[in-house]
């Protein structure tokens, strides 16, 4: 009888250890796995000890047996808990279909080792102020609106507000929207929803299709209902602001719908960290990192308590692109009354395009000066004086480090 | 009848194993592996148990007992090592 119980014990325990590695091998992501190995691994553990107490059946084995379980129970939730809070501290990446995230804004989620290039998220109690470090293509914090430029007014321009979703959206692209009142004739609201984001559930584990199916319609319905609140807010902002405006309600892949709206576009608004999940689905670094992959037309890049820019940095490199972004700048008329400083890097024919620079703005009206000395391509530009409000790059140059200071700063910075 | 129950645990923790050991060796992340690492000390003891089994040596189940231990500490320390790690990293704090 004894043997009996101690031959089950063995094979239940043991199956139950199988159980626990198919899961440790099959799961999505770390933390599920440890949801298999610690759990379902002390049980197989323990039913194999206990197996081997009965089977042994002296006071020995089983004092042995006994010590080892009531170790086993204390050490292992101690172990898993460890394990799961460095895991997440380290920035494991999370299965698809996780919906809630407690530890978000309680523990500070950084880099480790997955993902290089994501950007360590501060906790929320770390950064008091999200206006500062919210950046946006272009956003513009509670700011004056801007008046009209001194010079004539530019020619009619037509605005794309992208109605990317996020918990800062609305204001910030309410306020891009007061500060571009002047020059805006036409505004169209793309309210946009990326369904290849929202409708992603990875990897699935067995028999986890049905809920991961339900979760992403479950996302879906909530971005859309975030999305119609969304552009009622904006419509109901245009109305206020007098400016006409067209609503377009798209779904589908968003950087293609987006890079064919802007096509037709001159300038694109965007929230940057937001993608078009409408907060469902995305992390802001991995948002942010969509965003800027996309090459989209002329964009500004505004910090949210910028008010309208008052000093832009123009960064030439001696390349023929910072040359072209920077006549496009020029041309769309934006900032009319900010003193443009011109800033050659550190490489070759920099300085050449600086001078050429300096007698384009000149030739346009502008207020313009050319900052002296020559500025490290990778650092962050020292500029004398005040902080710059606005940076103008050319598109291709956003992974240099500048922007990336810039952005740190919560400075603006224009992608012409 | 305990021998065939000895044998069949065996291949099944031996299973077990291989699975683990694919994981750890996989990742793709530290914490995937240091999970994998976790599990495996487990598997550890109860192996040492049905070892203990089939030869009829109290003393294995003292080394179950020092596995055990062993896989504690190694858990706690990678996790330590992997938040200050992370945290160097990050450059803050």
């Amino acid at each position: 009888m004894t043997e009996m119980l101690a031959a089950l014990l063995l094979l239940a325990g043991s199956a139950v250890a199988l159980v626990a590695a198919i899961g440790v091998a099959r799961l999505p992501d770390a933390f599920l796995r440890m949801h298999a190995a610690t759990k379902a691994g002390v049980v197989g553990t323990g039913m194999v000890l206990l197996g081997a107490g009965f089977a042994f059946g002296d006071a020995g084995a089983w004092m042995r047996v006994v010590l080892i379980l009531a170790f086993l129970l204390v050490t292992t939730p101690v172990a898993s808990h460890a394990l799961g809070r460095a895991a997440y501290v380290g920035g494991a990446p999370m299965w698809a279909g996780t919906f809630t995230d407690q530890l978000q804004g309680v523990l500070a989620r950084r880099v480790f080792d997955i993902d290089p290039a994501r950007v360590p998220r501060a906790a929320r109690h770390a950064a008091p102020n999200r206006e500062d470090t919210a950046m946006s293509v272009l956003t513009f914090g509670n700011a004056a609106p801007q008046r009209a430029p001194a010079v004539a007014p530019a020619a009619p321009r037509r605005l794309l507000l992208a109605l990317a979703g996020g918990p800062d959206a609305a204001p910030r692209l309410a306020a891009a929207l007061r500060a571009l009142r002047a020059s805006a004739a036409e505004v169209t609201l793309l309210s946009l929803l990326c369904l290849p984001t929202l409708e992603r559930t990875g990897p699935v584990p067995v028999g986890g299709l049905h809920w991961a199916k339900r979760l992403s319609a479950h996302r879906l319905a909530a971005a859309r209902t975030a999305a119609a609140a969304l552009a009622a807010e904006m419509e109901e902002e245009c109305r206020a602001l007098a400016l006409p405006c067209r609503l377009r309600h798209e779904e589908g892949d968003a950087t293609a719908v987006l890079a064919q709206a802007a096509a037709h576009h001159d300038v694109t608004v965007l929230a940057d960290g937001a993608w078009f999940d409408q907060g469902q689905a995305l992390a802001p670094e991995e948002a942010a990192r969509r965003l800027a992959r996309l090459n989209l037309g002329p964009q500004l890049l505004l910090a949210a308590a910028v008010p309208a820019p008052r000093r832009v940095l123009v960064l030439q490199d001696g390349s023929a692109e910072a040359g072209a972004a920077f006549a496009r700048f020029l041309a769309l008329g934006l900032a009319q009354e900010a003193r443009l400083v011109i800033a050659a890097l550190d490489l070759p024919g920099a300085e050449a395009a600086r001078a050429e620079a300096l007698a384009l703005a000149e030739a346009h009206g502008r207020e313009v000066e050319a900052l002296p000395g020559l500025l490290h391509p990778d650092h962050a530009p020292v500029v004398p004086g005040d902080r710059p409000d606005l940076l103008v790059l050319h598109r291709a140059s956003d992974e240099r480090g500048a922007r990336r200071a810039l952005r740190a700063e919560a400075a603006a910075v224009m992608l012409a | 009848m305990i021998e065939v129950a000895v044998t069949l645990s065996a291949l099944m923790i031996g299973a077990a194993v291989a699975l683990t050991g694919w994981r750890m060796l996989r990742g793709p992340g530290v914490a995937d592996r240091a999970v994998a690492m976790d599990l495996l000390g487990l598997l550890a003891v109860a192996s040492a148990a049905l070892m203990a089994l089939s030869s009829g040596h109290l003393a294995l189940l003292d080394i179950a007992l020092g596995l055990g231990l062993v896989g504690f500490v190694g858990a706690i320390g990678v996790a330590a090592f992997i938040e200050r790690a992370s945290a160097r990293e990050a450059g803050d704090d």
